[in-house]
């Protein structure tokens, strides 16, 4: 956490020397990446500065299925009682009978459906339907509460008109379940990610968290009444790469990927880059199963460490504002941890947009004009470190009135590996004493 | 999906040799200790099916006016014969016996011609 003074008198009473804050004034842009939010229905970190220039975030990884014979294969899955079915989904398809969930049972059945759009569940009796489609090709976040002669649907958080109820939880004793498929044909002509069962009933107020706050799981509330054991089957499905969709539950009921690939990229989802691995609930998200400190691809946990943690496949993406297009000779600071040699920190879409990259260890840019850089603090720089430690970069001289976009990370080929933190951008150069002050401020965060 | 092709077999296309353009990728092979080369099995589309069931999903069963059918689908190039072998195995036969289509296709068939399986 950093403290914050807003300088307001001008440019001489901003230079500090001993203050315990960041410099606010000609600040234009602030990403702290302490959290994630909601904004206009898209997952951003919001612009610390006094402008909007939130970034959104796209580091979501999910399964793509072809809507022919994807599916992924759970091979015996027991559950009893109330449940809940919970997932992020996405389509435009206009296919009937596509199963989110396909749990066989003793007897009867325990079916999720989209039906060109439309959300309904099977027990091998009664047919519950919600009465809108969301077959609107963007994500859309699904629960499903299954009681005693009750369903309740909520979609984005909010509870959906269902044409009846009068449902039976029917008992399933080492059966067959199928994500993204019925019986391995027929699958949703769409996207899956963060597929989730308990064996309990959330609540509307769950629905609500769980929405909220994507990045955790809803028995992190300390008001709700689910806890960490009602979490019976856990698949991210964000591995990103294999044909192993892991069980995070604890229950060991690993899925088989069959035909479905993996897409990154994706927004509004669960945000990898964000992701707090390590959670206080007591259950790591996505850890290796028996491996505890290992995520589920065998590496070491990637912590966020206050930051946006990069894997090389996900960015930010900030919206074209005249309060960045119009500066001409400016600033840009951040923090950065990597071991990675070949990146781009700040770019937009022409090779005469970018600041911070580098594929030979010396920083260059496609400004106009002249930058100078600097590294931990106001000592000159011309090269970034490689060492796998944060260092604090500052640029000055920075000339952003010819971008047409902001991104972070993302010039092809030129994708970053790390952590990035305090991405900070002012309309001046600020001085060396400025620069010391910003970093001095930070260092006990990023040490 | 992972493969660039679906196909609609029929049963003894399905149940029958794979082209042999198509060897190379898929058909199963046999290796020594020392991962040399031993030999190659006689390989159907049944055995490409099952062991690219992974790769490239289930095998799709469809009954249409009383024959059985297989979708399959595969990752195949024109470059090296495997699109025109399996061009070849349709030639002279009625929809959809051994005929190729895109993933839309694929969906279309399939959508007409299983039963919805529960609700």
């Amino acid at each position: 956490m950093i403290n914050v003074i807003q300088n307001t008198i001008g440019s001489l009473t901003r230079r500090v020397s001993t203050a315990a804050s960041i410099i606010t004034q000609n600040l234009q842009m602030w990403l702290g990446f302490t959290s994630s939010s909601w904004v206009g229905g898209e997952l951003v970190v919001l612009d610390e500065s006094t402008n909007t220039n939130n970034a959104k975030l796209f580091t979501g990884k999910a399964l793509s299925f072809d809507g022919v014979n994807d599916s992924v294969d759970v091979p015996s899955f027991s559950l009893t009682g109330e449940r809940t079915f919970a997932i992020w989904f996405k389509t435009n398809s206009t296919l009937s009978n596509r199963r989110l969930f396909n749990l066989s049972s003793d007897s009867g059945s325990c079916n999720i459906t989209l039906s060109n759009g439309l959300i309904n569940c099977y027990d091998g009796t009664n047919n519950p339907i919600a009465s809108t489609s969301f077959n609107d090709g963007v994500w859309h976040r699904l629960v499903i509460v299954m009681k005693s002669n009750d369903v309740k649907i909520y979609v984005d958080k909010l509870s959906q008109t269902l044409t009846t109820t009068n449902w039976i939880n029917r008992a399933s004793t080492n059966k067959q379940l199928r994500i993204g498929s019925n019986t391995g044909t027929q699958s949703i002509n769409g996207y899956i990610s963060y597929a989730e069962i308990y064996n309990a009933a959330w609540d509307s107020d769950d629905a609500v968290y769980d929405y909220a706050n994507p990045n955790k799981l809803v028995f992190d509330n300390e008001s709700s009444s689910i806890v960490v054991g009602d979490l019976v089957g856990y698949w991210a499905l964000s591995e990103g790469s294999g044909s192993i969709a892991y069980d995070s539950s604890d229950g060991g009921n690993n899925g088989t990927i069959n035909g479905a690939t993996f897409d990154d990229k994706q927004p509004t989802i669960p945000q990898l880059g964000m992701m707090d691995w390590s959670n206080a609930s007591g259950k790591t998200l996505i850890e290796a199963p028996n491996n505890i400190g290992y995520d589920i691809l065998g590496n070491a946990l990637r912590l966020r460490e206050g930051g946006f943690n990069l894997d090389g496949s996900g960015y930010g993406s900030i919206a074209n504002s005249t309060t960045l297009t119009d500066i001409t000779n400016g600033t840009i600071q951040f923090w950065l941890k990597t071991s990675d040699t070949k990146f781009s920190i700040l770019n937009g879409q022409s090779s005469s947009e970018f600041i911070g990259k580098t594929d030979n260890g010396v920083w260059t840019d496609g400004n106009v004009g002249t930058i100078t850089a600097y590294k931990d603090g106001s000592t000159a720089n011309t090269s970034p470190v490689y060492d796998g430690a944060w260092h604090f970069y500052t640029f000055t001289g920075v000339n952003l009135s010819t971008w047409t976009s902001f991104l972070i990370s993302n010039l092809t080929s030129f994708e970053l590996d790390c952590i990035v933190d305090e991405v900070l951008i002012y309309d001046d150069v600020l001085t060396a004493t400025e620069i010391d002050n910003n970093f001095n401020v930070s260092s006990a965060t990023h040490s | 999906m992972q493969g660039n092709i679906f196909i609609c077999l029929n049963r003894a296309t399905y149940k029958g040799l794979i082209p042999t353009e198509l060897e190379e990728a898929y058909s199963r092979k046999v290796y020594d200790i020392d991962s040399d080369l031993v030999e190659v099995l006689d390989t159907t589309f049944e055995d490409v099916a099952i062991d690219n069931r992974v790769k490239f999903g289930n095998v799709i069963e469809l009954n249409i006016a009383d024959n059985r059918y297989y979708v399959i689908e595969l990752d195949c190039s024109w470059l090296s014969g495997e699109v025109s072998a399996l061009l070849n195995l349709g030639s002279a036969l009625n929809y959809p016996s051994n005929c190729l289509m895109t993933n839309t296709e694929a969906m279309e068939l399939i959508r007409d011609n299983q039963d919805d399986q529960d609700r």
